[in-house]
C-alpha cells in the first residue's frame, strides 16, 4: 500500500511531515497524531542504513512526536476556562506553517534564481573567476574568506614545534625530602604554607606532584573541608 | 558627444554594476545624464533592433546581460551548473526574509541543522556574516549580499515576491 518514500529527498523532518500532510490532505492544526507518527516512524525506519547527515533532527521530530502522543493520550487538566487547553499539537503546527511560509518562498525564489541564470552580463567568464579563491580582490574580501584562507593556509602546512628544553630547576625529589622536612616539624601543614609569596609556578606544580606522590606512597594524607578551601597536609605516622 | 553613447560605452566597459553615483563620477559631476532615464531609451532601441542583449536593472544599478533566448548556446559554452539545493534556498529564504539571523533561529525554523548549508552559501557570496549578536553566545549573524541580489535578479529586497500570510497557508491547506 505504502511506498517507498526517499528520506534524501526531504530537506528536513518538518519537510517530510509536510509531505504526509498534503498527501492525506490533513489539517495542519488537527493532526491525526497517532497515524502520522506511526507513519513517520514508518518513513525513517532504515535511517540507520542511510547515510543522511541530519538523521540526528529526523530522530529528533520522532521523540517529539512521540511525546505529543503520550500527552494526548493524559486528560486534559483545564484551569476552570474550559474553552483554553492546551492542545500538545499546537506546538508542532506552528512550527510546521512556519516553515511551510518559507518552503513555499523557496520555490519562488527558485524560479527566480533558474530564470536569472539566462542572464548573462557581459563579463561573466571575469565574475566566475572573481569568485575563484585563487583571485583574492583585496577590497572585497569579506572577513568570513580571509578566515576561510587563513584556514586552509593551516592545514596545508605542518605546524612546526619548537620544544624549549630548560633544565628542570627544582626537583620533585628534593620537594619530597622538604615537606617530609616540615612536617618532621609539625604534623600539619597547609599546603598554601609550602611556598612563600615570590614562588614560582613551577615551584607550585613540582611541589604539587610531589605531595600526588606522597599521597601515592601512603606518606601523608591530604584533606579539604569544601571545594576551593585550604588544602591540609596531614603526615601518617608509619607503623 | 551624444549622452546616450557615453552611457552605452560605459555600461559595456563597467565591471559590475553600473550606478548613477558611478555616472556622476565619470562626469565630473558636470550636468551627468539621469541613468534612469537613458536605460530606458536605450532598452527600447535595443528591442527595435532586434539586438542580442539589453539592459538589467539589479542591485541599485544596471548591467548589460545577454537577451535570455540566447542562453541555450551560452550555457553550453560557459558548461556552468551553479543549481542551488532545496536545503540551500530554503536558508536563503530565511535569511532574506527574516535576516539578519542566526543559524539557531534558521534552525530551529527548518528543523534541521544548517552548518554546511551556511557554508556553502557563504561561499557562494550569497551571504555574508553582519556581525554578532548581543544574545548569550554572542552567535554570528547573517545577512544577504549583493550577489544575492544579482543572483536572483532583483534591484533590491523589498522586490523579492512578498511572505505569504500565516492565514492564507492555513486556508489554503485546510481547503484542500
Amino acid at each position: 500500500m505504502s511506498h517507498q518514500i526517499n528520506l534524501e529527498s526531504f530537506s528536513g523532518p518538518l519537510d517530510l511531515l509536510l509531505f504526509f500532510i498534503k498527501r492525506d490532505e490533513i489539517d495542519i492544526m488537527d493532526i491525526p497524531i497517532s497515524k502520522i507518527t506511526s507513519d513517520y516512524l514508518n518513513a525513517i525506519k532504515d535511517l540507520e542504513q542511510i547515510n543522511l547527515s541530519n538523521a540526528g533532527d529526523f530522530i529528533y521530530m520522532a521523540s517529539s512526536l512521540m511525546r505529543i502522543k503520550a500527552k494526548m493520550l493524559l486528560p486534559l487538566t483545564n484551569d476552570n476556562n474550559e474553552e483554553e487547553f492546551d492542545d500538545p499539537r499546537i506546538d508542532l503546527a506552528n512550527k510546521l506553517i512556519e516553515y511551510q511560509k518559507f518552503k513555499n518562498i523557496s520555490n519562488d525564489l527558485k524560479n527566480m534564481y533558474t530564470q536569472q541564470l539566462n542572464f548573462f552580463p557581459f563579463n561573466f567568464k571575469y565574475i566566475q573567476k572573481e569568485k575563484d579563491y585563487n583571485n583574492f580582490n583585496l577590497e572585497k574580501i569579506s572577513l568570513f574568506e580571509f578566515a576561510s584562507l587563513f584556514k586552509t593556509l593551516i592545514e596545508k602546512k605542518p605546524i612546526q614545534i619548537n620544544y624549549d628544553l630548560k633544565k628542570e630547576k627544582i626537583r620533585v625529589k628534593e620537594k619530597i625530602s622538604f615537606i617530609l622536612k616540615q612536617l618532621f616539624d609539625l604534623p600539619k601543614i597547609f599546603f598554601s604554607k609550602l611556598f612563600n609569596r615570590k614562588s614560582q609556578k613551577d615551584d607550585i606544580v613540582v611541589t604539587f606532584v610531589a605531595i600526588l606522590e606522597l599521597i601515592q606512597n601512603k606518606r601523608i594524607k591530604v584533606t579539604q573541608k569544601s571545594n576551593f578551601d585550604e588544602i591540609l597536609i596531614e603526615k601518617i605516622k608509619i607503623k | 558627444m551624444d549622452d546616450l553613447r557615453i552611457i552605452e560605452a560605459l555600461l559595456f566597459s563597467c565591471e559590475d554594476i553600473l550606478t548613477q553615483k558611478k555616472v556622476d563620477l565619470c562626469f565630473d559631476n558636470l550636468k551627468p545624464p539621469e541613468l534612469d532615464k537613458i536605460v530606458k531609451i536605450l532598452n527600447r532601441e535595443y528591442e527595435k533592433s532586434n539586438r542580442s542583449f539589453l539592459i538589467q536593472k539589479i542591485s541599485s544599478g544596471y548591467r548589460i546581460v545577454t537577451h535570455p533566448i540566447y542562453s541555450k548556446w551560452i550555457k553550453k559554452m560557459f558548461r556552468e551548473s551553479s543549481s542551488l539545493s532545496q536545503p540551500a534556498l530554503e536558508t536563503l529564504a530565511i535569511i532574506a526574509y527574516k535576516g539578519p539571523v542566526t543559524r539557531s533561529d534558521i534552525e530551529s525554523i527548518r528543523g534541521v541543522g544548517c552548518v554546511g548549508v551556511l557554508k556553502t552559501l557563504l561561499e557562494k557570496k550569497l551571504i555574508k556574516i553582519n556581525g554578532r549578536s548581543k544574545d548569550m553566545g554572542k552567535p554570528l549573524i547573517y545577512g544577504i549580499t549583493n550577489e544575492f541580489l544579482i543572483a536572483f535578479g532583483v534591484d533590491s529586497i523589498s522586490d523579492l515576491p512578498k511572505l505569504k500570510e500565516v492565514n492564507e497557508i492555513i486556508n489554503q491547506t485546510s481547503t484542500i
